[in-house]
């Protein structure tokens, strides 16, 4: 037996409670055009009223306001010859007396015989309450506002075409992801065309305002999605932290950016350059967690960081994960709609948020601060700068790499167990508990960065993703300071960029510093002033052979 | 069979109708009990801003009957008291019955 559908007239109730109807409900109800319409409709309603009301206190306002002006002036004198009036159409002369006794309602039949100061403080009184409410019902009328333009875009996707949404992304070239997460790379699988995302404009509303706000929305989506996605990591090793790294471009980071596929973590998670060769080459950002401006066609294999940082398959992206991101991501712009459709959605990925929530395999999890980053770096910097100058040992096969995880006891060089692993939260990138392990988070960084050359290394820290804080600077100085090539270094970002020296060394990036490197390297590889996209591996065979 | 599912929901329908009635009803009190409640709230701090050189007066019909600052103020009390009372008593069992009944 179906349920009677009364509409009730009652005004407060049905906008929040249609407002909530067509809401991304766990049972599907399709939105229907004419509900968005009433919805909407209702909407407007409560915005008309609050402005309505809004008028009508300010008038109150207003006349509270002369009347003091009035009571101000009234006891100047003892008495006043006015005009008195006789009923609707008469009035006498007369006169105005005992000029500072006034009689105020005080409300309710209450009365009250005041002076004219006394009755100012009053009058002072009441207006402090006409201004709260004013005040509230200006809330109230942004919050429906708001509301109203989301009902609207719901409204427009359902006019288009029922309940299918399309969903476009503008992408532009050269823009830059930070990765979260590596999505493992299956050898030379090939990106899944869902993952290109077309720019097109459908409808002439897509304004650039429209598009700002899908940046918002996005951006939020992206947020949501990292916190989700790093609950869901608890088992990664430490390569998911250097992912993290990068991820740590700022929130800040404009669309202006030059985002660059971050290639870099491909060739840090393959172990023969050769492999992750030809997926690199395209070297395509992913959405996803990456709050660039996406300015390629995505293609998920490339950059994407995934939690099978462990496999050895790490060249190609997984495109299920990028799927999934993807989806998730730009699909955040409309509630509740499907994709692939007709009605257009615009998306665009905004700036990542800065903190990033990494397992460090510990079994404990740490929050990724750039800020501390920074601090680290700083601290490493100032006390080790030398230290990390001098170690910077050429790679050429991935034995190196081992070789360059080393850690230091007792004076003795002792090699890690596992080169995946932080030793502790000391050397881990996130630099949640231990100041110290920020510092040596960044030494051990430098280090891994000169070790990790791409292609294009060199120039990685300036094409870090821009920061805008102010440590950045000394990071870009340092590194340039240590002679070498470094790897970037995932907070720093900058928008301009060094010439692009090519590295002399091997571009094989340390595995455990995924996101350093490969960062660097899809930041360089944008940057290039060429514009030709090579990918990090055949760079550095190009380098190699050299 | 048909029919009896209509009687059903013609039964249906205006139960739901009466509720709604009753909604609005109680709304409605409710609002004006909270207009009431807020007049007397400024009438509170309006009657502690004077002093007892004023005189305060209490309007009873056509007449303004004198009465003491004091006086006035107890009686504002105990009426915002009652009003407060009276909200507590009309909101809540009826805010309960509704959905309760639409099951």
């Amino acid at each position: 037996m179906e349920a009677p559908t009364v509409e009730t007239p009652s005004d407060p109730a049905p906008p929040s409670a249609s407002a909530s109807a067509p809401a991304p409900a766990p049972a599907p109800v399709p939105l229907r055009a004419p509900d968005v319409a009433r919805l909407r409709e209702e909407q407007e309603k409560v915005v008309t009223n609050c402005q309505e009301k809004i008028q009508h206190w300010k008038k109150v306002d207003n006349d509270y306001n002369a009347l003091r002006e009035r009571l101000s002036t009234l006891p100047d004198k003892l008495s006043y010859n006015i005009m008195v009036p006789f009923g609707p159409f008469a009035f006498m002369p007369g006169k105005l007396v005992h000029t500072n006794e006034v009689t105020v309602l005080l409300g309710d039949n209450w009365f009250a015989k005041c002076s004219a100061k006394q009755a100012v403080g009053l009058v002072e009184h009441r207006k402090e309450h006409v201004r709260k409410t004013i005040e509230d019902l200006r809330k109230v009328m942004k919050n429906f506002e708001s509301r109203v333009e989301f009902t609207e875009d719901l409204q427009k996707m359902s006019d288009a075409a029922g309940d299918i949404v399309d969903i476009r992304e503008e992408i532009k070239c050269d823009f830059e992801f930070k990765a979260k997460h590596r999505i493992a790379h299956k050898p030379h699988s090939k990106p899944k065309t869902s993952d290109t995302f077309e720019a097109d404009i459908a409808n002439d509303m897509k304004s650039k305002d429209l598009l700002a706000d899908k940046e918002l929305w996005a951006r939020l989506e992206e947020l949501e999605r990292q916190e989700e996605l790093l609950g869901e990591l608890d088992s990664k090793p430490d390569t998911v932290i250097a992912n993290g790294e990068d991820t740590t471009s700022s929130e800040e980071e404009k669309e202006d950016h030059n985002t660059n596929v971050n290639v870099m973590h491909q060739v840090t998670d393959s172990h023969t350059p050769a492999s992750c060769h030809t997926d690199v080459a395209s070297s395509e950002p992913f959405s996803g967690r990456l709050n660039s401006q996406l300015n390629c066609s995505v293609n998920g294999s490339s950059s994407y960081h995934s939690d099978d940082d462990d496999d050895d398959d790490d060249d190609n992206g997984d495109d299920d994960d990028v799927d999934d991101d993807d989806d998730g991501d730009n699909g955040h712009e409309i509630l509740g709609v499907g994709d692939n459709s007709i009605p257009t959605i615009y998306f665009s990925h905004t700036v990542e948020p800065k903190r990033v929530r990494i397992n460090t395999g510990k079994n404990t999890t740490l929050k990724f601060s750039e800020k501390k980053e920074e601090a680290k770096r700083k601290r490493k910097n100032s006390t080790g700068s030398g230290h990390s100058a001098q170690e910077l040992p050429t790679i050429r096969t991935p034995a190196d790499i081992y070789r360059a995880f080393v850690d230091v006891v007792n004076g003795e060089y002792v090699p890690r167990k596992s080169i995946l692993k932080s030793r502790s939260r000391e050397n881990s990138v996130c630099s949640d508990t231990s100041e110290s392990s920020a510092a040596e988070f960044d030494e051990r960084r430098g280090i891994l960065r000169s070790i990790s050359c791409e292609e294009a290394t060199c120039s990685d820290t300036s094409e870090s993703i821009l920061e805008e804080e102010p440590q950045e600077n000394h990071q870009k100085k340092l590194l340039p300071l240590s002679g070498t090539l470094e790897a970037f270094s995932g907070t720093v970002i900058e928008k301009e960029f060094v010439s692009p020296s090519l590295t002399p060394h091997p571009a094989i990036a340390h595995p455990a510093l995924p996101t350093i490197p490969e960062r660097k390297e899809v930041l360089l590889e944008a940057s290039e002033e060429t514009g030709k996209r090579v990918s990090k591996f055949k760079a550095s065979r190009l380098q190699q052979k050299n | 069979m048909a029919e009896l599912i209509q009687k059903k929901l013609q039964g249906e329908v205006e139960k739901y109708q009466q509720l709604q009635k009753d909604l609005s009803k109680s709304m409605s009190g409710r609002q004006k009990l909270e207009a009431q409640l807020t007049e007397n709230n400024i009438v509170k701090e309006e009657l502690a801003l004077l002093d007892g050189s004023n005189v305060v007066f209490k309007l009873l019909g056509p007449v303004l009957v004198k009465q003491e600052l004091g006086e006035a103020r107890a009686t504002v009390g105990k009426r915002l008291d009652y009003i407060t009372a009276e909200i507590f008593l009309r909101t809540i069992p009826d805010l309960e019955d509704v959905p309760d009944l639409f099951c």
